[in-house]
């Protein structure tokens, strides 16, 4: 296995110890901490698991494993940041891992989150119970209320499902 | 729009909100000055006719004809946003569009969805949906001694200072009673004036109950926290990306779950301080 990091359709920032990724396709945002970057960086399409973590723990100064890389690529591969996904899911245990490196090693971790639509980070003005009948999925936005933040949904009384909004 | 431009208008307005220039049309001329309590904080009189964005707010009431009630109306351009025997409802419909408008397409600001207050010269930057009980714990803040700032939207400039939004704070009732608006020069000292760096960004939620115990996030954490409820974060991703992070350089992120509003207020402040 030999990955390549995705290049296009990103915006990419960088942090004291972090890298920021955002991706234009899917407006999914990531925050990868040093080693989740380090294997991301190192991912050229011509280097193997052991060749990635001979540079990985060259640019950390710690230790490395395989292991550690491959959880970095699953990690990595469920972000769609790899240019092609891995073939067979990788099957590493953080929780092992971490127990059997200690806390010296710093694991990979990538953070994600789905970036908002404007209305979704907009205010609900909504001061009565949603109608039904004026709030589905295609009108979400119905009297200024996100139909499809299902904390909104319930702290109004509508019934799950009530909005027909994806997350109700 | 010729349909409804045969509506009847009888006043209108034209303003500039942070770069974007707006007009605002009424059959009634006494609406007018409800409108204007309505736009955004900051807004300034344009005599442009030309705007990118034109509502029309027609408000029906009683017919000549007996027996026959006409509805309030609102559109944003061509689109229709309110149509309800309810005035005040139809003003809402007004004022979320406008504001949402005006948060998405802001030349030069990134409107994120939080409250915020100043505390010793840095901004507590308190992001979250709605309902999930900011403006309660701004008004806790305020009432603390911190300096009001905004309920609605921390606004960032490219070099993550956060700028006053000072619009008033709106309270809801219990039980879909109708919010309670507190104009911001009654809040404390009157809200705050120059743009402030961020000194502690609280991603909290309210559960009843609840001690705030927070964790630190890192302060990339920091940025996809508040990317959450940025409202150009699909529009502007890299320039969102980059204000975000310049305001969380130096500020410390806490998140976790908070209980009463006057309960954690003066923690908060501890913790920024």
């Amino acid at each position: 296995m030999k990955p390549n990091a995705r290049a296009d359709g990103l915006v990419v920032q960088d942090l004291a110890d972090e890298t920021l990724v955002y991706d234009l396709e899917r407006h999914k945002a990531h925050c990868l901490n040093r080693a989740a970057a380090a294997v991301w960086r190192l991912c050229d399409g011509k280097r193997d698991e052991a060749a990635l973590a001979r540079l990985l723990a060259r640019d950390l100064g710690t230790a490395a494993e395989e292991d550690v890389v491959r959880l970095a690529l699953r990690d990595l591969s469920r972000a769609r940041l790899l240019q092609e996904p891995l073939a067979a899911e990788v099957r590493v245990s953080r929780r092992r891992l971490l127990r059997r490196l200690g806390q010296a090693v710093a694991l990979p971790v990538v953070v994600s989150i789905v970036s908002p639509t404007a209305v979704q980070a907009a205010t609900c003005r909504m001061t009565q119970p949603i109608q039904v009948s004026a709030c589905n999925a295609s009108n979400p936005n119905a009297l200024g209320c996100c139909c499809t933040n299902r904390r909104i949904c319930a702290s109004l009384g509508v019934p799950p499902g009530g909005c027909n909004g994806a997350a109700c | 729009m010729q349909k409804i431009d045969r509506l009847g208008w009888a006043a209108g307005l034209g303003f500039v909100s942070y770069g974007r220039r707006i007009g605002v049309r009424v059959n009634d001329p006494r609406v007018l000055a409800r409108i204007e309590s309505l736009l955004p904080p900051g807004w300034k009189a344009s005599p442009s006719p030309v705007v990118g964005r034109l509502y029309s707010v027609f408000t029906g009431g009683e017919h000549p004809r007996a027996g026959v009630r006409r509805l309030h109306l609102s559109y944003a351009n061509t689109l229709r946003i309110a149509r309800t025997a309810d005035l005040d409802a139809a003003l809402d419909a007004f004022e979320s569009d406008l504001r949402l408008y005006v948060a998405e397409r802001a030349r030069r600001r990134v409107f994120v969805h939080a409250g915020v207050v100043a505390w010793r010269g840095r901004a507590i930057v308190i992001p979250g949906r709605s309902f999930s009980g900011k403006s309660r714990l701004v008004a806790a803040l305020v009432r603390a001694g911190a300096t009001y700032y905004s309920d609605e939207y921390a606004v960032f400039d490219a070099q993550g200072r956060v700028h006053p939004f000072p619009a008033p704070l709106s309270l809801r009732g219990v039980d879909g009673e109708r919010p309670t608006r507190h104009p911001a020069e009654s809040l404390g000292d009157g809200p705050g004036t120059r743009p402030l760096p961020v000194g502690l960004v609280a991603v909290s939620e309210y559960r009843p109950g609840a001690r705030w115990r927070p964790r630190r996030l890192t302060p990339g954490q920091g940025v996809l926290a508040l990317l959450a409820h940025t409202v150009p974060a699909r529009e502007r991703p890299a320039a969102a990306l980059a204000a975000l992070q310049r305001a969380v350089l130096a500020a410390r992120v806490l998140k976790g779950r908070r209980g009463e509003a006057s309960e954690v207020a003066d923690v908060l402040l501890g913790n920024a301080g």
